[in-house]
């Protein structure tokens, strides 16, 4: 069983690419056993493709201006797609605004329960521990689905 | 009399029942209240109850066991579950004003802790053994840091730990006032443990093809009008008190006869709807 997130994908607007790529390289120093893979180190849809394969987690830096972007919206598609699909978290970058509820994207993210957090160090390790323990999880939950449902037929005991 | 039992009547606020069948509880503010557990989620931040839960089946693999209680988005206790009725019958019968809780996992650093209290005043029949009742409040306060169990003891005296209570205890009018005092003053967070709520029933519908309860095998959230399923809420149960889960976590309907696999019995047969017709399957 994977205990944690091992590799996670990093996805963010184009516009957001400085502050981005400075957020992430603070984080790989903080978490040296975890590989970081930034949108901005592949060059097009592809290569993120592949880098998000290899990744069980995915996270969306987000600014207010990421609801519009084309490279996140590939990115999360191409993480729920995948089987299983990787986690998501979005994490508002420093001084940032979450994008607007009602816009395709937020919506996407909503509908799989993505959690929203703040960029501060402790908040962030909290949510990287939950992100890992619902790693753990889901073998389980699914388990639990199979297990779901009914079946008509008659009570032994009747 | 209100021609629809159901329906919210003007101007009712939002944890306020919509009339019959739900009573009065005319709270005694002299009597005890009751400080009662729940599962907390390890997917949040907030100590939302435990939304995802599973437990390992005998047979193999597991069983879900989503929580229901407590239930912000009624703000009832027992409407939806039939887990811990001796709570509620204790809370109707000796009018308890205050229905605290604290979770597994509530406090900093994981620990036991409380999150907050219903301040009760109705209840309606309708419980899946005689003698059950739902309760509702007119108040919710649930906190954004819950309070540990050592910070609850330094200041009122109690002796919790983490094995007391192990579901449940009394707590006297003094207790209680000093515990509502500590709560309040921290702002009332349970709009946001309702959207947690929210959050989390996606992560179940994501992977079950849209059950947000997998094991009440329901795809929509708890509002008032989920309780319109209840078609004998206010009417008391005659059924004899039995245990409400079983080693082999399968439940059989007496009304339409399929079996369910759930950890915890439910109050509705998720098949056909009935109210109190699951029995433990052997």
């Amino acid at each position: 069983m994977i205990k944690a997130h091992s590799i996670i994908f990093f996805t963010f607007a184009s516009c957001d690419a400085s502050k981005a790529r400075k957020f992430i390289n603070q984080q790989q120093l903080r978490y040296p056993g975890r590989k970081f893979l930034g949108r901005h180190l592949v060059d097009q849809d592809r290569d993120a493709a592949v880098a998000i394969a290899k990744a069980t987690l995915t996270i969306v830096l987000e600014t207010s201006r990421t609801a519009t972007s084309p490279e996140v919206a590939h990115d999360v598609e191409t993480s729920l797609s995948k089987i299983p699909p990787n986690a998501i978290l979005r994490i508002l970058l420093p001084d940032a605004t979450e994008m607007p509820r009602d816009c395709g994207l937020g919506n996407i993210l909503a509908d799989c329960g993505t959690e929203v957090v703040s960029s501060e160090c402790t908040v962030l390790d909290n949510a990287l521990e939950r992100m890992d323990a619902l790693l753990r999880h889901m073998p389980k939950l699914r388990s639990s689905v199979t297990n779901v449902g009914s079946s008509s037929g008659t009570c032994p005991r009747k | 009399m209100n021609s629809d039992p159901h329906k919210k009547p003007p101007g009712a606020g939002a944890n306020q029942p919509p009339g019959l069948p739900w009573r009065e509880l005319h709270p005694n503010f002299a009597a005890h209240s009751y400080l009662c557990f729940y599962y907390t989620s390890s997917f949040s931040g907030r100590a939302v109850r435990d939304v995802n839960r599973v437990v390992a089946n005998v047979s193999g693999g597991h069983v879900a066991d989503c929580k229901v209680d407590p239930n912000w988005e009624t703000g009832t206790f027992g409407l939806f579950s039939t887990c811990q009725q001796a709570i509620r019958r204790g809370a109707v019968n000796n009018r308890s004003p205050y229905l605290f809780f604290f979770g597994d996992h509530a406090a900093a650093s994981r620990e036991r802790g409380v999150a907050g209290y219903y301040r009760l005043r109705w209840y309606a029949e309708g419980g899946t053994y005689a003698g059950d009742f739902c309760l509702a409040a007119d108040k919710l306060h649930f906190v954004e840091r819950p309070i540990s169990f050592a910070e609850v003891n330094a200041h009122l005296g109690t002796k919790l730990s983490n094995r007391v209570p192990r579901l449940s205890m009394k707590l006297s009018t003094t207790e209680s006032l000093g515990l509502l005092a500590m709560l309040e003053q921290q702002p009332d967070a349970t709009a946001a443990y309702i959207r947690e709520v929210r959050r989390l029933e996606q992560i179940n519908a994501r992977i079950s093809g849209g059950l947000k309860y997998v094991n009440f095998g329901r795809t929509t959230s708890f509002t008032w009008d989920a309780a319109k399923d209840i078609k004998s809420l206010g009417i008391a149960s005659t059924r004899t008190r039995s245990r409400n889960s079983t080693p082999e976590n399968r439940w059989w309907c007496a009304s339409c006869h399929a079996t369910h696999v759930s950890r915890a019995l439910l109050k509705l047969c998720p098949t056909c709807g009935e109210h109190g017709t699951l029995h433990e399957s052997q």
